[in-house]
């Protein structure tokens, strides 16, 4: 996107809107009087979502404030649950300042403009568009895993039945969970209003009957168990300043991988016994550059995580037959999937002992 | 009687002036043309797509190319 296309707008329309009517100085600041760019630039704040909707939209923004989106609580939630500082002027909170926080975003970066993440850039003159564009805000962030997935971009695995069949965008299931709800949830997972398939296909749940294997094992696997494919698998995310004092990151090259393991969050909203692990991009050594042995519980959690893998299909390899599953290693978490260094902390959702064949 | 004249004068000159100076002054909106008409100068820029193509820029934004990998 060209610098002016991030700030042009095609007519004068929006101002006859609610928003538009309010004015520009209103929200932004700077000087609408003044016609010289820097002088009526002086004082602008190009994104005021943070003081300017909270003003009239008060019923959304108090959930919003701790909204995984706008705190970035998830990150805080593991970095402390692995034993890391986050208090201010801390080596692991400069590495979170450096690396971590460019990924919070705000009001304006949902429903006016592109993410700054992805260098902004209005999406559709200064319209206030209540979904999102599942292209240019939701995948423009979450499109290595998830967005590659939902899509089909990776090679050899296709996309979501959701995005083929029904061309379902990303707001079509995750609906108020995007701003959070009343509780403060550690995780994306532990957010009560959080979407499962059940909210759409209650009848699975309901009628069994003509579904042995949904008679079987319904509870007990998580849905992605049996109809999710190959996803994306990071290693090695190490994070540092290079030589002309800009923030950097490495990583190993990813890795398609499908591996069944043991739920560590069951709770009667997520009772399944066996669920799909991802591998995290964190490692041990992950802010070594900022100082040694950052996070010293690294191990009080494991590195391959509760995942929901978004290529959701009918018919998946494991699913085939009972034997498909039954007996195949393969698809199961085991030791020897394990980095030796990572064994510790993934001790509780290994599967040593795979099901039997039938 | 004359006394109470120029009082009630004085009155009538000093209210509106003080009503005048306690008021808010209006904010200028905008640009104002030579027809008199009064144009926000954000709308009138934002709006002309020739002159964002000449003057718009914005701060270039540092990516180290040791960085590598997904995200």
């Amino acid at each position: 996107m060209e610098v002016w296309q991030k700030v042009f707008l095609k007519d004068a329309d929006f101002m006859e809107s609610t928003h538009g009517m309010v004015g520009c100085v209103i929200c932004h600041g700077g000087d609408s009087s003044n016609a010289d760019k820097d002088s009526s630039h002086e004082g602008m704040v190009a994104d005021p979502s943070d003081i300017s909707c909270y003003t009239c939209h008060q019923d959304i923004a108090h959930v919003n404030d701790i909204s995984l989106h706008t705190s970035l609580g998830g990150f805080v939630s593991v970095l402390e649950a692995r034993g890391g500082n986050l208090e201010e002027g801390s080596p692991l909170a400069t590495a979170f300042e450096n690396h971590c926080q460019a990924c919070h975003t705000s009001c304006g970066q949902c429903h006016v403009s592109r993410p700054d993440e992805v260098e902004g850039g209005l999406l559709s003159s200064h319209d206030f568009r209540p979904t999102p564009s599942m292209q240019y805000n939701c995948v423009a962030c979450h499109g290595s895993r998830v967005g590659a997935e939902y899509l089909g971009d990776n090679e050899g695995t296709p996309a979501d039945v959701h995005w083929v069949q029904e061309t379902m965008i990303c707001t079509d299931c995750h609906t108020d969970e995007l701003h959070g709800s009343e509780e403060s949830a550690a995780t994306r997972y532990l957010n009560p209003i959080a979407v499962k398939c059940a909210d759409c296909h209650e009848d699975i749940w309901a009628n069994t009957e003509d579904n042995p294997q949904h008679e079987e094992h319904l509870g007990d696997l998580s849905c992605q168990v049996c109809h999710s494919v190959a996803y994306k698998n990071c290693y090695g995310c190490h994070v540092a300043i290079d030589d002309e004092g800009i923030p950097c990151r490495t990583s190993e090259p990813s890795v398609m991988q499908f591996e069944i393991g043991y739920n560590l969050l069951r709770s009667s909203e997520r009772p399944y016994k066996y669920v799909v692990l991802r591998h995290v991009p964190t490692c041990m050594g992950t802010c070594d550059y900022y100082g040694d042995n950052l996070l010293p519980n690294f191990n009080a959690l494991p590195t391959w995580k509760y995942a929901t893998p978004h290529n959701i299909q009918l018919h998946t390899p494991q699913n085939e037959s009972c034997n498909a599953c039954h007996g195949n290693r393969d698809i199961f978490l085991t030791g020897e999937d394990i980095r030796p260094e990572e064994t510790e902390p993934n001790k509780d959702v290994i599967v040593d002992d795979s099901p039997d064949p039938q | 009687m004359k006394r109470i004249a120029l009082v009630i004068i004085g009155v009538l000159i000093t209210i509106p002036l003080a009503i005048a100076g306690c008021a808010d002054i209006e904010p200028a909106v905008g640009i104002i043309l030579e027809d008199g008409t009064v144009v926000s100068s954000c709308v009138s820029c934002h709006t002309d797509k020739d002159l964002l193509k000449e003057v718009a820029s914005e701060p270039e934004e540092k990516v180290s190319e040791a960085t590598s990998g997904e995200g």
